[in-house]
């Protein structure tokens, strides 16, 4: 466990915009916060970086109460903010250096890890730039090397690639993909794809409470719908439509709706119900041209918990 | 310390790559030097204007080199607080309000040596800018109007500083909480009302800081010495307080990652 946030809650004068969440992060893990905009993921990030302090609830990192403000400790959280803003008149190499620097590393340490950091996100060419010269993909992957410089134990990346184009977000999302294990990672986005490529946690937030909490595989089983849709070929033999049409009595069918060759199947238990199906789909080698047991994408997941 | 050296020498790169350690600097220099020139050339001036009776001529009289340090005083007071208030505006709210502190202040930094750093930083420039100015209006006005004593003027151009640096810190004080030109202007306002209690109700408040303005130029022009040492310990708490407050604002206040 790196990371226990116990009811936290944050206040801007009559709008509560977070209301008393509670959740943890354990070590090595990659958890996404879904919501929609207005959820308060922002200011969740916010309060967890430090940046703010919380109305009330506790925020507790590696066994240290830090509820006070901004203390040493957070030296090991790396911040990406959604725009982050950078001094334009330093250059790319600079600004990295003086981040690394100001978390304890030395003039030379800072160098090289700055170096690294800024090959590893593409920037090594224009690293000699000045910041004012670069445009928004370019200070999105500075933001990326100056919250990775000084190897964080923990990475706190609000929308991370919703300002890049399809190559660098793949870039980035590979880039993630190798921090994974190393470092523990929380990110905001609205690309839910995204999230369920490197993510194996969702935390999803709603008018600012958490509504799923859980294991990416886990939620999307709870809401995958129990729905089989079977297709024959055209032209099936007789016996096979007939197979198809006998399902209707399994012990297992909640619902059945059949037109021509092809069945939607509502179920109890949808793992059975596959199985079961399968096996004898193949046995009495039935043509089959479809077969989809209705796991629900992360998407329909995300519009079902939002809209609920 | 080592974050304070490093933050401090950040602000002294800014300083001189957005060419503020060259401008502030010159353009108070081109001030000092302004008044001991002008007051050599004002007779001739007059004259070659050709308006002016030459019995009202013969009655304007040269100004003592030490008169003329007083009315550079004079000047710093009014268009150098200007710059000192112009130059500190935007120094801890233009960081504050781009965003730019939020990727600092995750890190190992405290509000306190990010504050500490920039009021350096502030304290450098006005500094370095001020004692040029003065030096250069000594010299002017030593070649000009004739000799200074050492002791007096070296003296009266440290008094002075004490209010130039209470002006310095107020400006600070308030680009913490307000932006830019809210700020000035709040500082503005705040110094010409210790100005003006001092100049109206100079026996109600004997501690007013701008007495130390007032006692320096008293000083230069001879009309006797004022007791300075309240004015100046108070100056000196006030600019702590300046600094400290600052500090604390800034700790509780929301830091935004974000224009």
């Amino acid at each position: 466990m790196i990371i226990q946030v116990h009811q936290l809650t944050k206040k801007f004068g009559e709008r509560t915009t977070v209301k008393g969440i509670s959740f943890a992060l354990e070590k090595g893990s990659c958890t996404a916060l879904l919501g929609p905009n207005g959820a308060g993921k922002t200011t969740t990030l916010r309060m967890l970086a430090g940046l703010m302090a919380p109305t009330s609830g506790q925020i507790t990192r590696l066994g240290q109460d830090q509820n006070q403000g901004r203390r040493s400790e957070q030296n090991q959280i790396g911040y990406l903010p959604q725009h982050p803003s950078f001094y334009k008149w330093m250059s790319g190499m600079e600004f990295v250096v003086y981040a690394a620097r100001l978390s304890g590393m030395s003039k030379q340490e800072a160098r090289e890890e700055a170096e690294a950091v800024l090959e590893r996100v593409g920037l090594q060419a224009a690293s000699r730039r000045r910041i004012s010269d670069y445009s928004g993909g370019m200070k999105q992957r500075l933001g990326l090397a100056q919250a990775l410089v000084h190897h964080p134990d923990m990475l706190l990346l609000d929308e991370p690639v919703s300002a890049l184009d399809p190559v660098g977000r793949r870039e980035v999302m590979e880039l993630l993909q190798e921090l994974k294990g190393e470092t523990t990672i929380l990110l905001s986005t609205h690309v839910l794809h995204d999230a369920e490529e490197v993510c194996d946690r969702v935390m999803m937030m709603r008018e600012g409470e958490i509504v799923e909490n859980g294991e990416l595989s886990d939620l999307l089983d709870k809401y995958s719908l129990p729905v089989l849709n079977l297709q024959l070929e055209y032209h099936s033999n007789p016996s096979a439509v007939n197979w198809l049409r006998s399902l209707r009595e399994r012990p297992f069918v909640l619902e059945y709706e059949q037109h021509g060759g092809s069945a939607a199947i509502t179920v109890s238990d949808i793992k059975e119900a596959r199985a079961v199906i399968l096996s004898e789909a193949a046995e009495r080698h039935i043509p089959l041209q479809r077969f989809e047991a209705g796991t629900s994408t992360l998407e329909e997941m995300f519009m079902k918990v939002v809209q609920s | 310390m080592r974050n304070i050296l490093l933050l401090y020498s950040k602000e002294m790169l800014e300083m001189g790559r957005s060419y503020k350690l060259l401008w502030v600097p010159v353009v108070f220099i081109l001030l000092g030097v302004l008044q001991p020139v002008m007051m050599y050339y004002l007779p001739e001036l007059l004259a070659a204007s050709g308006d002016i009776p030459p019995e009202l001529l013969s009655t304007i009289t040269v100004p003592s080199a030490a008169e003329v340090m007083a009315q550079v005083l004079n000047q710093y007071n009014s268009i150098g607080i200007l710059l000192v208030v112009i130059a500190g505006m935007n120094i801890v709210a233009g960081e504050r309000y781009s965003g730019t502190s939020a990727l600092i202040l995750v890190r190992s930094v405290s509000s306190t040596q990010f504050i500490v750093a920039k009021w350096l930083g502030h304290i450098t420039l006005i500094v370095i800018s001020y004692t040029l100015s003065y030096l250069a209006a000594w010299y002017y006005s030593s070649i000009l109007q004739g000799s200074l004593a050492w002791g007096m003027t070296l003296q009266a151009g440290a008094i002075y500083l004490g209010w130039i640096l209470l002006a310095a810190s107020i400006v600070f004080l308030f680009s913490t909480v307000l932006k830019g030109g809210a700020a000035a202007l709040a500082s503005i306002l705040f110094l010409v009302i210790l100005s003006m209690t001092n100049s109206l109700l100079p026996s109600w408040f004997g501690w007013n800081p701008a007495r130390l303005a007032a006692a320096a130029m008293n000083l230069l022009s001879g009309s006797g010495s004022v007791n300075i040492s309240g004015p100046l310990l108070l100056t000196a708490l006030a600019i702590l307080l300046c600094v400290a407050g600052a500090s604390y604002i800034m700790r509780h206040q929301v830091i935004q990652d974000q224009p």
